[in-house]
């Protein structure tokens, strides 16, 4: 996780910006901004993490991440239970949520909570959601500003409408709360696919089922002007069954690791005949 | 060019023991070969799992996939429902349920799934009675039923022809670089190019960009994407390109 905690109001606007997310006041802002990063990292899919949602080299932790770092860990203590037992523990964050609410202290601890139960009912629910999620924290951005119970009111609302998009067809025209962030959204997918149809290279490639390197599609769309995340884009191209690989990406950052590793041994080595 | 792309289903026959009703789930270009391997044992080429396992049968397998890509996503989808992120709501295995039912119950939950719902895909069944599928399949996939595992033919070279004759685009009419489709139908004489007769087919779906099939636009058969485009690479459709089995195999016979 980015440490959003000691960042400054301007950049937090800007990472807030990407979401759709109007300015909040600062600690708000940290806030929305950790509770989206724990929505948008659930399914383990460690591929796309450094490449699109950090933006910038990340500064040293700072001393409040490691509440994150705890809802983190449990989750992935809990993650290879049976489906049975996922139910339980949805029950069981419920009940200690309501009364985790009513003290005030015991609120940011909380927060995670629920998310992480949901996050383990449906790991594979795809990334594609964000669209839909905006809207919800958007309403819970305003309600938070009548001061209390941030947490809560805005969990809420995020679940439902975590629930609704998890169980709503694949398909485009889903009637979601008409807001503008899936309004932007839905133009982004539009203006992607009306790309693939001008340009008869892709599109012909496309219609013989080639596989589409992701990232090539990706760098081509940001030269025309296209800027989609390239989850968002992964997810579109599964919608339509347009088959993508990421073969040379996933190669190349293979070859990357084992380079630094090599420099890494070489580094430690070192030391060691000099003493 | 590999033609033949399949994801196929294994099950154990073994009589008792542990390895009773076991299944396995694997990708392969010729599965009466795979077969042979996995009951061979490890030393022969079969995978570690399920070597010393079986004798294995096999179920069915899906063929029909376009690229290599897609088979083995299919392939690690059926292997890992839960982490597929292609699966949004995987069916849970229920207690006592036998691993081959849940398997074929997770099935028609891939081919409705988002990345392998508009490709040409076909099911073979291998075991004669076959079971039916909980869910149905899309409608344009083809079920198709044999009783042993098909011969693949090598072929030494392309032995048909295909006749080029320089129709143009019977749908626009502009000279492109692309080559054209036809219609398989031997008396139809259409000929388009691929993003115009996509364009056409697309009409009812608008926000798709896969065709999956529609009828032609002179002889109005209804025809599938995926055989057009076989066709237009010179891939046989599969029922030419495969001799009919002339034995069936016993999986307790012996690999010689």
């Amino acid at each position: 996780m980015p440490a959003y905690s000691i960042m400054e109001t301007p950049q937090l606007k800007k990472e807030l910006s990407r979401f759709g997310v109007r300015a909040l006041p600062k600690r708000q802002m940290v806030l929305k901004l950790k509770e989206i990063f724990q929505y948008t990292h659930q399914d383990g899919d460690s591929d796309f993490e450094d490449e699109i949602f950090y933006s910038q080299p990340l500064p040293q932790k700072s001393p409040r991440q490691p509440k994150a770092g705890r809802a983190g860990g449990r989750n992935r203590a809990s993650a290879p239970r049976a489906g049975g037992q996922r139910k339980q523990l949805v029950k069981a964050d419920g009940a200690s949520h309501g009364t985790g609410c009513a003290a005030p202290k015991d609120r940011t601890k909380v927060t995670h909570h629920p998310e992480g139960a949901k996050e383990q009912e449906r790991p594979s629910v795809s990334l594609a959601a964000d669209g839909e999620e905006l809207p919800a924290s958007q309403e819970s951005a305003r309600s938070s500003l009548d001061g209390s119970d941030i947490s809560f009111g805005s969990q809420s609302s995020f679940v439902n409408g975590f629930e609704t998009c998890a169980f709503t067809s694949e398909e485009e025209e889903e009637e979601f709360p008409a807001s503008q962030a899936a309004a932007r959204e839905e133009e982004k997918l539009e203006a992607v696919r009306c790309y693939i149809r001008s340009n008869t290279a892709l599109y012909n490639r496309i219609l013989f089922y080639e596989p589409i390197e992701l990232a090539d599609l990706h760098a081509e769309l940001k030269q025309n002007g296209i800027k989609i995340s390239k989850a968002k884009l992964l997810d579109f191209l599964d919608s339509q069954c347009i088959t993508s690989t990421m073969a040379r990406a996933r190669k190349e950052q293979v070859q990357k690791r084992k380079e630094s590793r090599k420099q890494g041994r070489r580094y430690r080595v070192k030391p060691t005949p000099a003493r | 060019m590999a033609a033949m792309r399949a994801v196929y289903l294994l099950r154990s026959a073994a009589p008792r023991g542990r390895c009773r009703g076991r299944t396995y789930v694997g990708f392969t270009v010729d599965p009466r070969r795979r077969l042979r391997q996995h009951n061979g044992g490890r030393r022969r080429g079969g995978a570690r799992r399920t070597s010393g396992r079986g004798p294995w049968e096999m179920e069915l397998f899906v063929h029909g996939f376009p690229s290599d890509v897609a088979a083995l996503r299919f392939e690690w989808a059926w292997q890992h429902p839960n982490s597929s992120r292609c699966l949004l709501a995987p069916p849970t295995r229920r207690p006592r349920e036998q691993p081959i039912s849940f398997a074929l119950r997770l099935l028609p939950c891939l081919l409705l799934a988002p990345p392998w719902n508009r490709l040409p895909l076909r099911i073979r069944w291998l075991r004669p009675p076959r079971p039916t599928l909980e869910l149905a399949p899309p409608p344009h996939v083809v079920e198709e039923e044999g009783a042993g595992l098909p011969r693949l033919k090598r072929k030494k070279g392309r032995s048909q022809e295909v006749e080029v004759e320089s129709w143009g685009c019977g749908l626009c009419g502009e000279a492109q670089a692309t080559p054209l489709l036809r219609c398989p139908r031997p008396q139809c004489k259409m000929a388009a190019h691929p993003l115009c007769l996509a364009r056409l087919f697309l009409a009812p779906e608008p926000l798709q960009l896969l065709p999956v099939g529609g009828a032609c636009p002179r002889c109005h058969t209804h025809l599938l994407w995926g055989d057009l485009i076989r066709r237009c690479l010179g891939e046989a459709e599969p029922e030419e390109e495969w001799v009919e089995p002339d034995d069936i195999i016993i999986p307790s016979s012996a690999p010689t």
